[in-house]
């Protein structure tokens, strides 16, 4: 089936093709052929209703499959037995058909549901509102805008309806009737943030930035957490001249919209089944940050398909952005469990496991990671920081190379490579590996620290340079000022025989450090500063 | 396109061979070579065709013949390009790939350099690309050989994109292949034949890479090279996704993490070798702050202070605008410019993207290309960088949510001097109305011409500007040029899993132009700008570019479209060069009807005027 006006040749009498005007037309319909939904038959029916084509669900997951065919068996009996007659609860059959349809992106059969919905019970507001909904997103805008006037017609002040109308003619640069759509909605709800939106982007076209800054600015204060808000507010913002808020707005742009209550789409969204689904919804969920929202979805795709390994690695991704490692953590044991050399399993283990201290044990699920794609490069940067922390120097430094072979800029697998190095002893190439990452990253805040501390502290005497290291230190400070900085800083005074002002600067590295809770850096700290005191610089980069 | 001519394309050896011949019989390997007869099977909706904007719709409307015809195979540029897809939806399969058009050895025609795929079946593997030479200027007539097997090192990875331009301004062009896999610098040595430098040079990435463009950032005359990365997929994890009807589909980039992009700087040719070694300057330049899926690159003046600047189309993510702040140092202010994202504050998938002032006012604006339910986008400069999304009310709103554009151009069709829109088109994922017909290869759509109508509106002509705009393929490339040196803008579009069209401009040549090559250093000036006042009181401005478009490079020479001929009236000519200079040009050092070289430093033009 692709859309009722396809099947015209092949259906013959009591068909109609699907136009604009043919839908415009649908109440004056006096045609008397019910045409079957599956194989064309034509039984005697009361009304002239739109073919239903069966959809190809071949390729759609079980789930779906089984759902969308059993729910359409027992409409097509149902209109076998009705024979049309509207009393018999076909209207409802057939919308409750669509929106299944329409739940799970059937768009043209749950059109031709809908449209036979709202000719037998076209009372009914979610019939045209939901056809509204699907010509917008099937980017038929002249039909959305059809379907939705006689929504209105059903329902006059119908928000979600107002609102939709709205943006449809604003982005068809029809901005008059945009804004009556709007101001109609705040007529009914001066409370509706979506509404003032509607009037500022309509503004913002027209390029009356006063009054699109007005009217944005009420939306932000009647829903401060709608972040949609702050790209146009920004550009209204700009137009005016007020570079800085537009910059400071503009910087705040997100995409959470503000609320409209819509439960006849809140229904749609219930209606979806299946893992697949479930894993789309999630995944765009999390590419938005809406972890919380993800994790429902990824446990409703578990659910629908407990043996996904998909659905459990992304649940178990977005719980550990929850902070939810021990779930995390059982849904990544139960996808080993299904497929022991998936790479990303495993590198989820590994890096819980990490995370809990655990490096001995990590290993060997980073190496599997590896194994299994050798180009997984956050793979091998864990891998190689868990082998560091393990003395495992060489090992470590040759995945830190496989990082830097896939991602020549990444300053903190270079930084990771030297530490190896040097964690090894091997001075030299330590420092070959800083110089040549310090010229590459162009005094990257990493790579910058690193020359610092080697060519402060490094026990090799010709290696150092505190006269060369001391400005760098101090411009790294200058623009980051950290506790690593300052203590790099300390070094560099240090070597440069300048003990007053490493002392000064160790005692505030002390004084940062005993606030950071830390008691480890708090003594490596406090070591250094005794050591600047005692007139000693330091011989060893990366104290501790 | 006879199916034997896939194999004499084809120079990656017997073992591929005998794979993509397996796939090619057994039909069953994921998208066999697209059928060039097909009608366009795209959305049948009443209401998007008809370019409803709620305002009057266009009245200027030309009359006459079709604008192009497709004279690929009678000229002998037979070449298919090969995806290698085996049923895996690689995302990496329908991305590639473009094409150039450039005169690499400097007879006067422009060449078409064809980036090639391969196979992904069992392991990557490339298939050499394919070089055409164009015989107009020996024979007098339009007419191409296949030229690859002498023409030295030709990139042989799986192909995307290709930039071009003299890095040593020895007046030869050079040749930047961006691929799945490592990249290839091919080093034109003026015999007719291409040598690989990659290595030597140091520009490899081994990222996928999709743009690429050569531009002079540090304006020293030496051309630089920036290369656009993608994300990073591979073969080994590449993942499961689904359609919104939960059947398997194409994976969107957001499925992926994507990858810096690149910068090089040209140190020269102080070697013994006389070979151009460049330096990795992504992190000095400051280009490392922020990336997305790269998927567009074009270096223009954006904010008129004659530094060049860099915009960088990413595909679902926010693009990029690098201005550049002197001392080889770039700034990221696409969010202030107001073209990181669309007039809804949504990114968009951003894949082709050009330049150019098509409304006249003297500084460049950018139209892009996007995915199906998303507008192509309009971004009108207001001189000073600052952008505003002017897409809404333009016309090329409602009629590109139909389909997903990929290489787009400026280009004047007519000669009318108003910049119209080429937009080539092919969708990324499954099309629900050509799977359900059974379609092998469910992805295709037909292309569009948007001609500019004297309001500044724009106008779909398509289904009047020929009969190659009735087919629908998977179209990716879109190299702009004057083919047939006829004074009129031809385009050579490659289609992913399908032929390569070359589509013949068969109403420019009617109209009055003047063309233009503007050369400093030995090479062509990118950057550089020529303004052309009208009699009428309007102001033409063209820019010497070859990037843009996707993954495609096109000629460097400008035309600039006049009016009818014998009405037109040009009261002067101006060369703004790259650096600002500006330079007015004496009558005798342009004609109309003819191409001129104008060297800097030289008061006159000299006659010819080779691409």
């Amino acid at each position: 089936m692709s859309g009722p006006g396809s099947h015209t040749a092949r259906l013959g009498r009591g068909f109609r093709g699907l136009t604009a005007l043919g839908l415009a037309a649908l109440g004056a319909v006096v045609a008397v052929v019910w045409i079957g939904c599956s194989d064309g038959d034509e039984p005697a029916a009361q009304r002239d209703l739109w073919s239903v084509g069966s959809p190809d669900l071949g390729a759609t997951e079980p789930a779906v499959r089984d759902l969308l065919a059993s729910t359409r068996a027992e409409l097509d009996a149902l209109v076998a037995d009705s024979g049309g007659d509207p009393s018999t609860g076909l209207g409802t059959a057939m919308g409750q058909q669509g929106k299944l349809y329409h739940a799970h992106g059937f768009l043209e059969a749950a059109e031709a549901c809908y449209l036979n919905a709202q000719m037998l019970k076209p009372d009914e507001l979610a019939w045209p509102y939901l056809l509204g909904r699907l010509y917008r997103q099937r980017g038929q805008p002249k039909l959305a805008e059809t379907a939705w006037k006689r929504a209105l017609e059903l329902r006059p002040g119908h928000l979600p309806t107002l609102l939709g109308l709205g943006h449809l003619r604003r982005e068809q640069g029809r901005l008059q009737e945009a804004a009556a759509d709007f101001d109609e909605a705040l007529r009914r709800d001066d409370a509706s943030a979506a509404a003032w939106i509607g009037l500022g982007r309509v503004a913002l076209a027209r390029d009356d930035f006063q009054a699109a800054v007005e009217a944005l600015e009420r939306a932000l204060k009647l829903s401060p957490a709608a972040t949609e808000i702050f790209y146009p507010l920004g550009l209204a913002y700009r137009g005016l001249g007020r570079m800085e808020e537009a910059r400071s707005s503009l910087a705040r742009r997100g995409t959470v919209a503000a609320p409209v209550a819509d439960p006849l789409m809140d229904e749609i969204k219930a209606l979806e089944t299946g893992m697949r689904l479930h894993l789309n919804r999630g995944n765009a969920e999390f590419a938005a940050e809406r972890f919380e929202d993800a994790v429902r979805s990824f446990e409703m795709a578990v659910e629908a398909d407990p043996q996904s390994v998909l659905a459990r690695m992304n649940l178990a991704a977005a719980l550990t952005r929850l902070g939810d490692s021990a779930g995390a953590l059982e849904h990544t044991q139960r996808a080993l469990e299904l497929e022991s050399d998936h790479a990303r399993a495993n590198f989820g283990m590994a890096t819980l496991l990490a995370r809990q201290g655990r490096d001995a044990e990590s290993v060997e699920f980073y190496r599997r990671a590896v194994q299994k794609d050798p180009s997984y490069r956050d793979a091998h940067f864990n891998f190689a920081n868990a082998l560091r922390r393990l003395s495992r120097f060489d090992e470590a430094a040759e995945h830190f190379r496989k990082v830097i072979q896939l991602e020549p800029h990444h300053a903190h697998s270079r930084l990771g490579l030297a530490l190896s190095l040097a964690q090894a002893e091997e001075w030299r190439r330590a420092m070959t590996v800083v110089e040549e990452s310090y010229a590459l990253l162009d005094g990257h805040d990493v790579t910058a620290d690193a020359l610092v501390r080697m060519l402060s502290a490094c026990p090799v005497a010709e290696l150092r340079d505190g006269r060369r290291a001391l400005p760098i230190a101090e411009g790294l400070f200058e623009r980051s000022k950290t506790l690593n900085h300052l203590e790099s800083l300390a070094m560099a005074a240090a070597e440069v025989g300048d003990f007053k002002r490493a002392v000064e600067f160790q005692s505030a590295a002390v004084k940062a450090a005993s606030s950071s809770g830390n008691p480890a850096i708090q003594k490596r700290a406090e070591a250094a500063l005794e050591r600047y005191r005692r007139g000693q610089p330091s011989r060893d980069p990366w104290p501790g | 396109m006879t199916r034997g001519s896939i194999w004499v394309s084809l120079k990656g050896g017997l073992w591929l061979t005998s794979v993509l011949a397996l796939c090619w019989l057994m039909q069953g390997c994921g998208s066999p070579q697209q059928d060039p007869t097909r009608a366009s099977s795209g959305v049948q909706d009443a209401a998007a065709g008809s370019g409803s904007t709620g305002a009057a719709e266009p009245s200027d409307a030309v009359t006459g013949a079709e604008f192009f015809v497709d004279r690929a195979s009678e000229v002998g540029l037979d070449a298919v390009h090969l995806n290698g897809s085996d049923g895996h939806l690689f995302l990496a399969e329908i991305v590639g790939s473009g094409a150039a058009l450039v005169d690499y050895d400097n007879d006067g025609d422009l060449d078409a350099y064809l980036i090639q795929g391969g196979s992904l079946s069992v392991e990557l593997l490339g298939a050499k690309d394919l070089l055409f030479k164009n015989q107009l200027a020996e024979t007098g007539s339009l007419s191409f050989v296949d030229v690859s097997d002498q023409a030295g090192d030709l990139a042989d990875g799986y192909g995307m994109g290709i930039a071009s331009g003299d890095i040593d301004n020895d007046g030869f062009v050079d040749l930047y292949i961006t691929q799945f896999g490592s990249n290839q610098l091919l080093h034109n040595q003026g015999d007719g034949t291409f040598r690989d430098i990659t290595e030597l040079s140091g520009t490899d990435d081994p990222r996928w890479s999709v743009s690429a463009t050569f531009w002079d950032y540090d304006q020293d005359g030496r051309l630089d090279l920036f290369v656009g990365n993608y994300v990073d997929f591979t073969l080994t994890a590449s993942k499961q996704c689904f359609s919104a009807t939960s059947e398997p589909d194409y994976c969107s980039p957001i499925s992926y993490r994507s990858l810096p992009d690149r910068l090089f700087r040209n140190l020269g040719t102080d070697g013994a070798d006389g070979l151009p070694r460049f330096e990795d300057t992504t992190a000095k330049a400051g280009l490392l702050a922020e990336h997305g899926p790269a998927l567009g690159a074009v270096s223009a003046d954006f904010n008129g202070d004659s530094k060049p600047d860099l915009y960088v189309a990413n595909d679902e993510a926010a693009n990029l605008m690098w201005i550049n702040l002197g001392q080889g140092r770039f700034e990221n202010q696409a969010l202030l410019a107001g073209t990181a994202f669309n007039l809804e504050g949504e990114a968009e998938a951003s894949m082709g993207l050009v330049a150019g002032d098509y409304d006249g006012d003297g500084d460049e604006d950018l139209f892009m290309t996007h995915l199906q339910d998303e507008t192509n986008t309009l971004y009108r400069n207001d001189g000073s960088g600052l952008f505003a999304d002017s897409t809404l009310g333009s016309g090329l709103d409602l009629s590109s949510r139909r389909y997903t554009g990929f290489g787009t151009g400026w280009i004047d069709v007519d000669q009318d001097g108003r910049l119209d829109l080429l937009v080539v088109n092919g969708a990324v994922r499954m099309k629900a109305e050509l799977q359900r017909a059974g379609d092998p290869f469910p992805l295709h759509e037909p292309n569009q011409l948007m001609r500019q109508l004297e309001d500044g509106r724009f106008e779909d002509v398509s289904a009047r500007a020929g009969r190659v705009f009735e087919l629908s393929e998977v179209s990716r490339g879109a190299a702009f040029g004057d083919i047939d040196n006829d004074g009129d803008t031809d385009v050579l579009v490659t289609n992913n899993s399908g032929p390569a069209r070359l589509l013949i401009n068969t109403v420019g040549q009617d109209g009055a132009w003047l063309g233009l090559r503007l050369r400093w250093r030995g090479r062509d000036d990118f950057g550089a700008r020529v303004a052309v006042s009208m009699g009428d009181g309007r102001t033409l401005w063209r820019r010497v570019a070859t990037d843009g478009s996707y993954a495609s490079a096109g000629d460097p020479r400008l035309r600039v479209g006049l009016g009818e001929p014998g009405k037109a009236t040009v009261r002067g000519v101006e060369v703004h060069w790259s650096d600002g200079e500006k330079q007015k040009l004496s009558p005798d050092a342009w004609a109309v009807g003819a191409y001129r070289t104008v060297e800097r430093g030289k008061s006159t033009g000299e006659a010819g005027g080779s691409p």
